[in-house]
């Protein structure tokens, strides 16, 4: 069941309408950049979901999911570690963030052989 | 095999299944337990801080110190406790009530859900070091969050953490967002989704950009205090408040609308009646109500004299109607209902009292003119704290009690509830409704210390007796879940006769959440159910929902 495009797109016009608004206030840059920029993003993330929702072709069996459950991720977890590690590195020295990066490498590694494991029939 | 019976192998491998487990029901448990370990820490930094505020004078924290706790307490309540209660609820419920099998990009939840934890430990990680955790309020406003006035390194863990925390807990909003909208079953249409359902659409559209925000501020911030200049003349302290309120106005309700979600299906579920002006509740009120408060957050900056206070007037005020029809919509589901006065409900109902009095007072705080004479006194505090401890966080407890049998199979004692909420509400009001009245005599926030002759000290002592009630409430609450899980009374898949999907499976539901569902024709498909057994005779026409 979809259609839940409308809903970001719908969402992101009326935050568009509400910085149009402020437009009759002569608002500084920052402020129209903001409220505009994250009205326009939504739009734009509808249109994507859109998109997304569009290149569902076949519909979804009833009652079941047609993606199978992954049931645990250690690659998640490892790259949930290395980017907290590369980031607390910047304050604790560059060996840090460098020993981040490398664990931020390997969860992503790990993610896609996840990923790919779970499109073999 | 229980978990008293396992063995250390065993056990040691369903602790690492949990930790690495992408099931959306484990993930929210993590949320839930992390954020109320983290609710016990800042409790305690409140504590602290009312004890020094009892008499007027230094006598149990120094100036710095007290700086450290407002700080942290602060920072911890919000990015630690409020929102990942407010995110927990929806990662475990919004599956459940659109019929889906898993949250979307459970991976994606999965890595969101350690961001947060690992990201709220750098933060609390500051009280480790040499100089203290940061002390630049919890909004870390620049200048003040600058190297030159806060050089601890306390201080750069604080804005590290705080940008992981809001990491996760963005990646945490996508996947509860796209869940509602993109993994409904089939016949759940928009229009049939469940209140609590649409308030945490509402919740995670505003998350979307606020989250984001947030986390380029804070690598900003770092990059200034390493190298200079972002922040600093006139404009830039502007600039930093502007990003920082764009995310931080918004986020206020995020940690507020979660909670009116499961106020609205409390009462739904214990007046026995449908949610009233449901398509209201949704368009009027969550959708409407979240982007007007994407648009409000220039009333922080009021006092700068550099935003246009009647554009952020105007829609400040504007939300008063939104959340004016919200109101109605849940006061009148209780109009004629057949109403069970569980510790759920009053719970519900408190929150809508106390709620009143925090948005009440954000009238006052959100009209130029007053707010002028308001700003930075304790008038303000008490209007958050009734917003966000006294509004909110009753929310919270009317949630958990509401749904901590489908989280648990287990059944909260009412007894231990009733009394804990009772406790909760003479010591809230003790504690905050004093500060409406400290704050008029005067009392400026962020103060350690204060002379006699300021005339504040009995109200201040009443406040710190109050805070000292509210943790006995929380005492009590300790006790009631720990008594509930050791002696269980199971609850069965619907012990409430719950209107939403989440009634129609176990407790709590299994990995893949329902075995089959039931029809789903409305927004209150369970209701749905017990009418059409009433209809056939299997059960008593007063059992029927209105």
């Amino acid at each position: 069941m979809t259609r839940g495009w409308r809903v970001i797109a719908g969402w992101g016009a009326w935050l568009c309408v509400l910085a149009a608004i402020q437009l009759i206030f002569g608002p500084t840059p920052i402020e129209l950049a903001l409220l505009a920029g994250a009205g326009a993003g939504m739009v734009l993330l509808g249109l994507l979901t859109f998109a997304g929702e569009g290149r569902r072709t076949r519909p979804r069996p009833e009652g079941e999911d047609p993606v199978a459950l992954p049931q645990t991720s250690a690659a998640s977890v490892c790259l949930a570690v290395g980017i907290t590690i590369f980031v607390v590195g910047w304050e604790l020295g560059t060996w840090m963030a460098a020993l981040g990066a490398g664990i931020v490498a390997l969860g992503a590694g790990g993610l896609i052989r996840e990923w790919r494991a779970q499109q073999r029939p | 095999m229980s978990a008293a019976t396992a063995t250390l192998p065993e056990r040691r491998g369903r602790l690492l299944g949990a930790v690495i487990s992408t099931d959306h029901k484990s993930i929210a448990r993590g949320l839930l337990v992390v954020a109320l370990l983290m609710f016990l820490g800042g409790g305690v930094m409140a504590l602290l801080m009312r004890s020094e505020l009892a008499q007027p004078g230094l006598q149990v924290v120094s100036t710095g110190t007290y700086n450290a706790l407002f700080t942290m307490h602060g920072s911890t309540m919000i990015y630690a406790v409020v929102i990942p209660l407010a995110l927990a609820l929806g990662v475990y419920l919004v599956p459940l009530q659109v019929g889906a099998a898993q949250i979307a990009g459970p991976r994606v939840a999965l890595i969101g859900f350690w961001l947060f934890v690992l990201g709220a430990l750098t933060m609390e990680a500051g009280w480790l070091t040499n100089g203290g955790p940061g002390r630049a309020t919890w909004i870390g406003v620049a200048p003040l969050s600058e190297f030159q006035r806060t050089p601890n390194s306390g201080q750069d863990l604080w804005i590290l953490g705080v940008g992981v925390l809001s990491l996760g807990q963005w990646l945490l909003s996508l996947c509860v967002l796209f869940t509602a909208l993109r993994k409904r079953a089939p016949r759940m249409t928009l229009l049939r989704m469940a209140p609590f359902t649409w308030s945490m659409v509402g919740t995670t559209l505003m998350g979307v950009f606020a989250f984001p925000v947030l986390v380029v501020l804070m690598g900003l911030l770092w990059y200034d205090r390493r190298n200079c200049c972002l922040f600093d003349g006139p404009q830039g302290p502007l600039n930093y408040q502007h990003l920082f309120w764009f995310y931080g106005h918004p986020v206020v309700y995020v940690m507020f609308f979660p909670f009116v979600g499961a106020v609205a299906e409390v009462f739904s579920a214990f007046c026995r009646r449908r949610l009233f002006g449901y398509e209201f509740f949704v368009g009027a009120t969550i959708l409407t109500f979240a982007g007007l408060s994407m648009s409000v957050w220039g009333h922080h900056m009021f006092t700068t004299g550099r935003v246009d206070d009647r554009y952020f007037a105007l829609t400040s005020h504007m939300i008063i109607a939104a959340a004016g029809v919200e109101y109605f919509d849940i006061a009148l589901t209780a109009w004629r209902g057949k109403i069970r006065f569980t510790t759920a409900f009053l719970f519900a109902v408190t929150f809508m009292l106390q709620f009143l009095v925090g948005g009440l007072s954000g009238v006052w705080v959100a009209s130029p003119p007053l707010d002028f004479q308001a700003h930075n006194s304790y008038i303000v505090i008490a209007h958050f704290h009734y917003t966000l401890f006294a509004g909110s966080l009753f929310g919270a407890f009317a949630a958990i009690y509401y749904w901590f049998p489908k989280w648990t199979g287990a059944m909260l004692r009412e007894g231990l509830g009733k009394l804990q909420l009772v406790l909760m509400i003479i010591g809230t009001n003790i504690t905050f409704g004093l500060m409406f009245a400290v704050g008029e005599e005067g009392m400026p926030r962020r103060i350690a210390n204060y002379l006699p002759s300021d005339g504040w000290g009995t109200l201040n002592l009443l406040e710190t007796i109050g805070s000292g009630v509210i943790g006995l409430g929380i005492v009590v609450f300790l006790i009631n879940l720990v008594v509930s899980l050791r002696r269980r009374v199971p609850a069965g898949p619907d012990p409430w006769g719950g209107p939403s999907l989440e009634w129609a499976t176990t407790s709590p539901p299994p990995e893949h959440n329902f075995d089959a569902l039931p029809p789903i024709r409305t927004y209150a498909p369970l209701f749905d159910l017990a009418r059409d057994e009433v209809k056939a005779g299997r059960r008593r026409p007063e059992e029927a929902p209105a």
